[in-house]
């Protein structure tokens, strides 16, 4: 039996995840900056380059940081085991994939073809170094909950995520692209989507909802069988894309009954909180909810309206949904960690996490994040409101690293400060 | 008879409630209204502390000879709870809400990990490795009383 994960001497130092979830606002303000200078007819094709880069910096650059991030610290805690060498493997990953990710935008811009290799195998390495420390990880854990299932899966679809990516990117190099260019690409996102980030939100929130939120478990049976329908329903969809393209909306309204399924459960979770407290992440997840149910109804009728709904579903699922969860969990996440820190080194006098989040800021900074979804969606009607959008998403982000930034700045004061100095020498 | 499994991590959904029972009166009714919630969530939690500490930790300790492992990482965390149980009392006691509520919400997410690693390992472990004492066990400590 391996119990090393369930000591704080083995749990991963606190800089491994911080230093992912500090460096996600920051790519998404990049993203905001490139918004504002491009032209939204340009933004409006699903495979311009310019597209591109915007989506890759908030899934990559803020999406996967946060869950990447979020998974170092959550398998000793969910599964008792932990990430072998976590600080080197959080360390070069982290590296590679900030600089891939900026080496990948300005090489996609400006036609950089060397630039772009570059940025290929920096992702690539970045991705799997994380992803083969998980999975030496995972192979350890010995009681199977839902969670690590779902963990499992999410792994799974992200190794076939990450080599998709690199062979597309590379494509760009080359200038080569083959007859089947934008069926992979197609999967590439899609599994992303729902097979990445999707079954990893499912099996996380089976935990943390009734943890965070004190609301009764999720039934047995959808525990069980919901990520397993949401992967049997992908590989049909893949399948049909490749083989019987006419057929795909059928594995399309299954995959919109999985995860409107889910969506309705949140929903339903967060209205049975026996926690009165309505905090600013109780917002986001009610938000991500409310989002991820539009998204899918808009997706499941987007054929009847026209092609151009795609970038719209990147703000209702991406944004709405996905980044919602990640945000209302950074502001858990970050004080939780600094507090655990500090106290497990035998700091007695350390603020609460409640403390540590400033509550206006993060009311003012979950506004403008509501007020960014609702000027994207509109920019449909209105074009000139994606500039709009654009700032109010930067002010937003910017905000964001300020409040998880004082709440980071809480450990390093402390270490310095040493208050009851005596306890920490006994810890 | 349960089984130790299922009978400790009823004894948490016990406690998560009393919990939250405190804190949604401290929320509605203020938090000196709360004084009386906040003596039987105190108590409930030590309770099970000791019904670990004193009962099954021991037994299972002499049985397999662990007793550097999830043991005593389990009373480290304890200890951490009790300091932050002990905490909550003062800031109810100076009427101080934000430092109240900002206690509470740490407390519940050290409640929650702690549990989550008993239910999900510990107890697991020690089901398998004191079934033959699970009757005794689980008489031992319902009929503990808290020191």
């Amino acid at each position: 039996m391996n119990f090393t994960g369930l000591s704080l001497d083995q749990a991963p130092p606190i800089s491994a995840p911080v230093r992912f979830f500090l460096t996600a606002p920051i790519f998404a303000m990049l993203a905001a900056i490139l918004i504002f200078f491009t032209d939204a007819s340009l933004l409006s094709s699903r495979y311009s380059l310019e597209s591109i880069s915007v989506t890759h910096l908030f899934t990559i650059g803020f999406i996967a940081m946060v869950m990447l991030g979020a998974l170092q610290q959550m398998l000793p805690v969910l599964a008792g085991v932990s990430i072998p060498k976590a600080s080197l493997v959080a360390t070069s990953s982290h590296i590679l994939l900030s600089i891939g990710l900026v080496l990948m935008v300005v090489g996609l811009l400006q036609s950089f073809k060397v630039m772009i290799f570059i940025a290929a195998l920096s992702l690539g390495i970045g991705f799997l170094i994380l992803l083969i420390g998980i999975f030496l990880a995972i192979r350890k854990v010995e009681f199977l909950t839902a969670t690590i299932r779902a963990m499992r899966w999410a792994l799974f679809f992200s190794f076939v995520i990450v080599m998709l990516g690199m062979y597309l990117l590379s494509t760009y190099g080359t200038g080569i692209s083959g007859s089947l260019h934008l069926e992979f690409a197609n999967v590439h996102a899609v599994l992303a989507i729902f097979g990445f980030a999707g079954i990893l939100i499912i099996g996380v929130t089976f935990q943390v909802i009734p943890m965070f939120y004190v609301t009764p478990a999720f039934d047995a049976r959808y525990q069980k069988y919901l990520v397993l329908s949401v992967v049997g329903t992908l590989a049909l969809w893949t399948l049909l894309s490749f083989v019987i393209v006419d057929y795909a909306w059928i594995a399309k309204i299954l995959l919109v009954f999985n995860f409107g399924l889910f969506a309705a459960l949140i929903i339903q979770k967060m209205s049975q909180r026996k926690r009165p407290i309505a905090d600013i992440t109780v917002y986001y997840w009610r938000l991500a909810g409310g989002m991820l149910f539009t998204g899918l109804i808009v997706w499941m009728f987007s054929p009847l309206i026209e092609q151009e709904m795609t970038s719209y579903l990147a703000v209702i699922i991406g944004g709405g949904f996905v980044m919602s969860v990640m945000i209302g969990m950074l502001y858990k996440i970050i004080p939780f960690l600094v507090w655990f820190h500090l106290n497990g080194m035998g700091y007695m006098s350390i603020p609460s996490m409640g403390e540590m989040v400033h509550k206006k800021m993060a009311l003012v900074q979950f506004l403008l994040f509501v007020l960014t979804l609702a000027l994207f969606v509109a920019v449909y009607f209105i074009p000139i409101l994606m500039k709009v959008g654009a700032i109010t998403l930067l002010t937003s982000m910017v905000l964001l690293e300020i409040n998880l930034v004082t709440a980071y700045k809480n450990y390093g004061e402390t270490c310095k400060r040493k208050p009851d100095f005596d306890m920490s020498m006994m810890g | 008879m349960a089984i130790i499994k299922e009978f400790m991590t009823q004894d948490h959904r016990d406690c998560d409630d009393t919990f939250a029972a405190m804190e949604q009166k401290a929320n509605s009714e203020g938090l000196a209204a709360a004084q009386e919630d906040y003596k039987k969530m105190a108590s409930e939690m030590e309770h099970h502390f000791q019904m670990e500490e004193r009962v099954l930790f021991p037994a299972f300790e002499e049985k397999t000879g662990m007793t550097q492992g999830p043991t005593q990482m389990m009373r480290m965390e304890h200890t951490q709870m009790r300091s932050l149980i002990q905490e909550i009392g003062e800031a109810l006691d100076v009427d101080n809400k934000d430092r109240f509520f900002g206690l509470t919400e740490t407390m519940m997410i050290m409640l929650q990990q702690h549990n989550m690693k008993e239910e999900q390992m510990l107890y697991t472990m020690i089901q398998q490795h004191m079934s033959a004492e699970n009757d005794q066990l689980i008489m031992m400590m319902d009929a503990m009383i808290t020191e």
